[in-house]
C-alpha cells in the first residue's frame, strides 16, 4: 500500500478567500443592489459598477463524485473554475462577463440541468437522510422530495407564486431538516409505541438514561426483568427512547406514515418567524411515489395561490384568514390530533368568542 | 460494473422532471472512477428492500472515529450485512465546508479523487448542518481518508456533544444586505473553537449560525443554539428617484410596501416615501422589495439570539434575543467572551442531552442572565410577565 | 498534579466504571476537580493526551462519552 501523507489536526476549514472568484473578491462587502432576470438568473451590481451574474440549478443533494466533476467542467468553461452551493442545496455558477450568460444557460439546458429557484418560487427542498442513511427513519426523505418536486417543478423553473414557498422533508420527528419552520413540510411519523426487547435491554441500554429520555415520563424501570416498561397511554411515539436504547425499536411499517405541517417561516420580513403547524396528521407511507402525500401538498399549495395577497407567505395568509378558514378552503378534515396537548398547548387554544363560520 | 440487484421500485424515482438521487447512486455504482463500486451497488439493493418493506435497514453499533477526535465521523452499519456486504460498514465523514460554500473546481476535484479512492463516491453537497458529507466508507479507511484530507488543508466537522460545524449565509460575498462579515466571523469562530468542535465535552450539541440580516437565509433562528443575525441602527437611507422608478415600473407602493410594513411606520403620497425610523423594527420587508431604492442605516452590527432546537425533547424553541446589538469586527473578543460565559453556565447546570435553550427554560431566563452577567433589556421579551410570582434576592430586600 | 499520574487516575476511573456508568468528559472534569483539586484545563490536557495516544476513545450513544477501546 502506498505511503499516506502526514495527518494534521485542528486546522479548521480552508479560508474562504482562497475560493472566491475575482469579481467577488474585488467587490466583497460592496454590493449595491440586485435584480432577478428570470427564474434562474440574477445579477448583483456593486458600488463600482461591476456586475456578477448568478445562474442557479437544482441538485438532488445526494450526488455522485461524477456529478461534481460534471459541474466542475462547466465551471471551468464559463466561470474560470469557480462555483458555489446554496444553503438549500442548489448549485450556482457565477460569471462576471455578460456575454457568457446565455451560452452557459444554453449548455446547462442542453445537458438537462433544471434552472430556476430564484424569486417568488419554490426553491430546492431541505431534507434529511431517510432510508438512504439513517437508523430512525420512518420514511424516505429523498424519495418524498423527488416525487413532490416532479409534480411542482414548474414552480421552480418558471411559474411565480405570491411569495417564496419553502419546502422541507424530515424522515422522523427528530427533524434534522428545517421542517418546523417551513411553508409546507413533510415529516415521517409513528403511530404505535416502541416494542421492548427485554432480553436485549440489559446489554444495550443504560436504564436510567432510557427512563430519562422519555419526554412524557412514560418509561419506568422494571427491576424484575432488569428492563423497562412503558405506560402505553402516555406514549406519544416520538422515538426518543429508541435513540437512547436500541432495544426499543419503534418502526412499524403498517402504521408509520407521513404528516404535513404548514405555515412556518424563518425570515423576519413583515411578520415574526413562525413554527409550522399541523395540517394533516397522517397519510399512508406509500413508496415509491407517495400519491396521497403529493395530492395533499398540491391541495394546500393551490388554496394558497388562490387566496394569498402578493408578498404574503403561506403562514401569513393563514393567519389573515384564520386557521378555521384554512381547513374550510383546503377541504382538509380537522381531527382530534390537530388540538395541541404538548408543551405549549394552552397558548394555542382559542380564548375568545370570535371566529369565522 | 453492471447492476447487482434488480431495483424495480426505486427505478420509478428515475422518472420525472426533477433531478434524481437514484440516478446518482447508480452513477456511483457504475463509475469507473470509483475504486469500489460495491458500496453503491449494495446501497441500491438495500434501499430497494426498504422501499418494499417500508422500513430502514441501518443500525447503530461499534465505535468509529479518527484518532484523537470524538467528532466528524458517523458510524453506520447495515442490519443485514450478509445480504449487502458492500454496506456492512457505511460510515459518514463530515468535512468542514469553506464559508459561503464557495469552491474552486480544483479543490472539489481533489475531494472527489480522495473519496473515489477510499469511499462510495457518494456525497451530500451539503448536509443540513453545512458540512460536505462523504457518504459511506469502512472503518479501515477512516484514517487514510483523514490523512489525505488534512494534509491538503481540509479538517473534519463536528458531531456528537460538541460544537457543530458553524455555517453562514453568502453575506458580503454576494449580498448587499449583510450587516457584518458572516464568512469571516464563521471562519474565526470555527478556528477559535477547534478543540470544542473535535473533542465533545458538552452536555449536548451546540450550533452557531451566522445570518447577515433579518432575512436569515441560513435559518439561524430556527436551527442554531446561537443565532447571530445582522441588523443596524440609524435611519433607512432612501433614494426617492429610485422609489419613483419602482412606482413607474408598476409596483403598487401603497399596497405592497406601506400597507405591509408591520409597524405602520411608512407613508407614500405618490411622490415621496417617508419612514418614521423610530418605529421601524428593521424587519427588512421594504428593503428587500425595493433593493435599489432603500438601504439599511449606517451603524451596522448584529443581534444575538440563543436557544433554538428541534421538538425533541420538550418541544421546539426558536432562538430569542439575549444581546440586542453588538458590533462585530475582528478580533471578536467580546463575542467569544460571551460564548464562554454561556458554556460555563451550561457546563455547570446542564443535564445529559439538554440543549442550552432547554436548560434556560428549566432554570429560568432571569437566572441565566444573572449568572452570565447580561443586563436585562425590553428587547428580550415580547411582553413582561403576567403573573405576580417573581423572585427577589437577598440584596433586594431590607434587613 | 503530575500529568502522568493524572492520566492514570482518569484511565482508572473509566476502567472501574465499565459496564456500570458511562462518563461524559464533563463528568470526569467535575469529579477530578472535586476529589483531586485538578483544574479543568489540566484535566482537559490530560484527557487529550490519552485520546491522541488511543488509550481512551470517544463513543457516541445519544451523547458523547469516554470509553476504553474495545479489544480485538
Ligand atoms: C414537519 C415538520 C418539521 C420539519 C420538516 C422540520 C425540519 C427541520 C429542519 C430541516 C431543521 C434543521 C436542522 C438543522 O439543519 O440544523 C429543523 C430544526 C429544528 N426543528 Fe424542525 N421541523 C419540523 C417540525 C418541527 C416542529 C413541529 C418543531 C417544534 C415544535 C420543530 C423544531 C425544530 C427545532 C427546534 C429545530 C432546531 C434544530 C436544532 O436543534 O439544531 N420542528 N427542523
Ligand atoms: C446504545 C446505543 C446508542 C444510542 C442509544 C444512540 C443514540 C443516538 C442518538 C440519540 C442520536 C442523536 C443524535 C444527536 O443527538 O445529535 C444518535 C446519533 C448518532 N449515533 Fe447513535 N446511539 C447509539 C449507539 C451509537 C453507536 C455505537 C454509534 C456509532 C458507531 C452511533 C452513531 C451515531 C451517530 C454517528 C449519530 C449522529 C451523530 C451526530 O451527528 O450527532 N450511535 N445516536
Ligand atoms: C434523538 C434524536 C436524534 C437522533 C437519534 C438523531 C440521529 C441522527 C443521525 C443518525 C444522523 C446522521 C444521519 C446520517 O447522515 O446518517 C443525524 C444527522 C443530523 N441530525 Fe440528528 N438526530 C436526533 C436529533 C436531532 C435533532 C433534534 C436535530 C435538530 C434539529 C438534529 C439535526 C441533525 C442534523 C442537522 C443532521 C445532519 C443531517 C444531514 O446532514 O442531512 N438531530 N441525526
Ligand atoms: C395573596 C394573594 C391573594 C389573595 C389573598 C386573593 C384573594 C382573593 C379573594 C378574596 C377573592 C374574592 C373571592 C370572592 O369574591 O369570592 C379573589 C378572587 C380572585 N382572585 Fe385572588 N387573591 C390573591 C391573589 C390572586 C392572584 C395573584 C390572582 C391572579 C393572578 C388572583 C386572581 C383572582 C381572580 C381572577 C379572582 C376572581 C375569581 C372569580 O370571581 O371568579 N388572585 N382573590
Ligand atoms: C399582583 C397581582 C394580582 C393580584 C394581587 C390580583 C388580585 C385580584 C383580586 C383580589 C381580585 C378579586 C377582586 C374582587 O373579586 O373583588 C382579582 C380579580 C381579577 N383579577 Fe387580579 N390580581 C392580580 C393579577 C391579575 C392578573 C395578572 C390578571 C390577568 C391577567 C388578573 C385578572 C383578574 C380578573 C380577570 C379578575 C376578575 C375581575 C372580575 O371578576 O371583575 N389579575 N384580582
Ligand atoms: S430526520 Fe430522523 S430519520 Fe431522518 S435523518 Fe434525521 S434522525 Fe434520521
Ligand atoms: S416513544 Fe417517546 S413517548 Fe413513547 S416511550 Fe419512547 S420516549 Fe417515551
Ligand atoms: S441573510 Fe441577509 S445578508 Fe445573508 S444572504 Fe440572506 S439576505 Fe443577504
Ligand atoms: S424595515 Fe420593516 S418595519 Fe422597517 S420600515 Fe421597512 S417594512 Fe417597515
Amino acid at each position: 500500500m502506498s505511503e499516506l501523507p502526514q495527518r494534521q489536526t485542528d486546522i479548521g476549514p480552508p479560508h474562504y478567500s482562497k475560493f472566491l472568484p475575482p469579481v467577488i473578491k474585488e467587490n466583497y462587502g460592496k454590493w449595491r443592489y440586485h435584480e432577478i432576470l428570470s427564474a434562474g438568473v440574477m445579477v448583483h451590481v456593486a458600488e463600482s459598477g461591476a456586475k456578477v451574474w448568478t445562474v442557479r440549478v437544482a441538485s438532488p443533494r445526494l450526488v455522485s463524485t461524477d456529478f461534481i466533476r460534471d459541474i466542475c467542467e462547466i465551471a471551468d468553461k464559463y466561470c474560470d473554475g469557480h462555483l458555489r452551493f446554496t444553503t438549500r442545496h442548489n448549485v450556482e455558477f457565477l460569471v462576471s462577463d455578460e456575454s457568457k450568460v446565455d451560452p452557459l444557460v444554453n449548455e446547462l439546458k442542453e445537458k438537462g440541468y433544471m434552472i430556476g429557484g430564484i424569486g417568488d418560487r419554490i426553491s430546492n427542498v431541505v431534507h434529511t437522510q431517510g432510508w438512504v442513511h439513517c437508523h430512525s427513519a420512518a420514511t424516505d426523505a429523498s424519495g418524498l422530495v423527488k416525487v413532490m418536486m416532479d409534480e411542482l417543478h414548474e414552480y421552480f423553473t418558471e411559474k411565480e407564486l405570491p411569495a417564496k414557498v419553502r419546502l422541507a422533508v424530515a424522515c422522523c420527528v427528530n427533524m434534522c431538516g428545517a421542517v418546523h419552520c417551513s411553508d409546507i413540510a413533510l415529516v415521517g411519523v409513528h403511530k404505535t409505541p416502541p416494542r421492548i426487547e427485554h432480553d436485549k435491554v440489559k446489554n444495550l441500554c443504560e436504564i436510567p438514561s432510557t427512563v430519562a429520555s422519555c419526554p412524557t415520563s412514560a418509561i419506568s424501570p422494571d427491576p424484575a426483568k432488569k428492563s423497562v416498561k412503558i405506560k402505553i397511554e402516555k406514549c406519544m411515539y416520538c422515538g426518543n427512547c429508541y435513540s437512547v436504547c436500541p432495544a426499543m425499536p419503534i418502526s412499524d411499517p403498517k402504521n408509520d406514515g407521513v404528516a404535513i405541517v404548514v405555515g412556518g417561516k424563518v425570515s423576519n420580513l413583515r411578520s415574526n418567524p413562525k413554527f409550522s403547524k399541523l395540517a394533516v396528521p397522517w397519510l399512508p407511507n406509500n413508496p415509491p411515489r407517495w400519491p396521497e402525500v403529493v395530492e395533499n401538498v398540491k391541495k394546500i399549495l393551490n388554496a394558497y395561490i388562490e387566496g394569498a395577497k402578493k408578498h404574503e407567505r403561506l403562514g401569513e395568509w393563514v393567519e389573515r384568514i384564520g386557521w378555521e378558514k384554512f381547513f374550510k378552503v383546503t377541504g382538509l378534515p380537522f381531527q382530534l390530533q390537530h388540538i395541541d396537548d404538548f408543551t405549549f398547548a394552552r397558548e394555542t387554544w382559542r380564548m375568545a368568542a370570535t371566529f369565522k363560520w | 460494473m453492471p447492476q447487482k440487484h434488480p431495483t424495480p421500485l426505486i427505478d420509478e424515482l428515475e422518472k420525472g422532471a426533477f433531478p434524481s438521487f437514484v440516478k446518482e447512486i447508480k452513477r456511483a455504482a457504475e463509475s469507473s472512477n470509483v475504486q469500489d463500486n460495491n458500496y453503491a451497488q449494495d446501497l441500491l439493493g438495500q434501499l430497494e428492500l426498504s422501499y418494499k418493506e417500508k422500513k430502514t435497514h441501518w443500525k447503530h453499533g461499534g465505535i468509529v472515529g479518527v484518532r484523537g477526535y470524538g467528532s466528524g465521523v458517523i458510524g453506520r452499519y447495515s442490519d443485514i450485512p450478509d445480504q449487502f456486504p458492500g454496506v456492512a460498514h457505511f460510515h459518514t465523514i463530515r468535512v468542514n465546508q469553506p464559508g459561503g460554500f464557495f469552491y474552486t473546481t480544483e479543490a472539489l476535484r481533489e475531494i472527489c479523487d480522495i473519496w473515489d479512492k477510499y469511499g462510495s463516491g457518494l456525497t451530500n453537497m451539503h448536509g443540513s448542518t453545512g458540512d460536505i458529507i462523504l457518504l459511506g466508507t469502512k472503518t479501515d479507511n477512516l484514517e487514510p481518508v483523514f490523512a489525505e484530507l488534512s494534509s491538503r488543508g481540509w479538517d473534519l466537522g463536528g458531531s456528537g456533544s460538541a460544537v457543530r460545524t458553524p455555517s453562514c449565509c453568502v453575506g458580503p460575498a454576494r449580498c448587499e444586505w449583510a450587516c457584518y462579515d458572516t464568512l469571516e466571523l464563521t471562519y474565526q469562530i470555527t478556528q477559535r473553537f477547534q478543540d470544542e468542535l473535535h473533542r465533545p465535552m458538552f452536555p449536548y450539541k451546540f450550533k452557531f449560525k451566522m445570518a447577515g440580516c433579518a432575512v436569515d437565509c441560513i435559518a439561524s433562528i430556527a436551527r442554531a443554539d446561537m443565532s447571530i443575525i445582522g441588523t443596524w441602527k440609524g435611519n433607512i437611507q432612501i433614494d426617492q428617484d429610485e422609489v419613483r422608478n419602482y412606482a413607474k415600473n408598476g409596483m403598487d407602493i401603497q399596497a405592497e410596501i406601506v400597507d405591509m410594513c408591520p409597524t405602520g411606520c411608512m407613508s407614500w403620497d405618490g411622490n415621496e416615501l417617508k419612514i418614521n425610523d423610530e418605529d421601524c423594527n428593521r424587519c427588512m420587508h421594504c428593503i428587500a422589495k425595493m433593493t435599489k431604492a432603500l438601504r439599511q442605516g449606517e451603524e451596522k452590527g448584529a443581534t444575538i439570539l440563543l436557544g433554538s432546537k428541534a421538538p425533541i425533547v420538550t418541544g421546539a424553541l426558536m432562538s430569542w434575543v439575549i444581546v440586542p446589538f453588538i458590533k462585530l469586527e475582528p478580533p471578536y473578543e467580546e463575542l467569544f467572551d460571551l460564548v464562554e460565559r454561556i458554556w460555563e453556565f451550561w457546563d455547570e447546570h446542564g443535564k445529559n442531552r439538554e440543549r442550552v435553550g432547554e436548560l434556560i427554560e428549566r432554570m429560568g431566563f432571569p437566572v441565566f442572565l444573572k449568572e452570565t452577567g447580561i443586563e436585562p433589556h425590553p428587547a428580550m421579551v415580547k411582553e413582561p410577565r403576567r403573573d405576580p410570582f417573581f423572585f427577589w434576592s437577598e440584596e433586594d430586600v431590607e434587613k | 498534579m503530575d500529568r502522568e499520574e493524572l492520566k492514570k487516575i482518569i484511565y482508572e476511573l473509566v476502567e472501574k466504571s465499565m459496564g456500570k456508568k458511562l462518563y461524559k468528559p464533563g463528568d470526569l472534569f467535575k469529579k477530578l476537580e472535586k476529589e483531586h483539586g485538578v483544574s479543568k484545563a489540566e484535566a482537559k490536557a490530560a484527557l487529550r493526551e490519552l485520546m491522541d495516544a488511543g488509550t481512551l476513545i470517544y463513543s457516541y450513544k445519544g451523547g458523547s462519552y469516554v470509553e476504553i477501546p474495545p479489544k480485538e
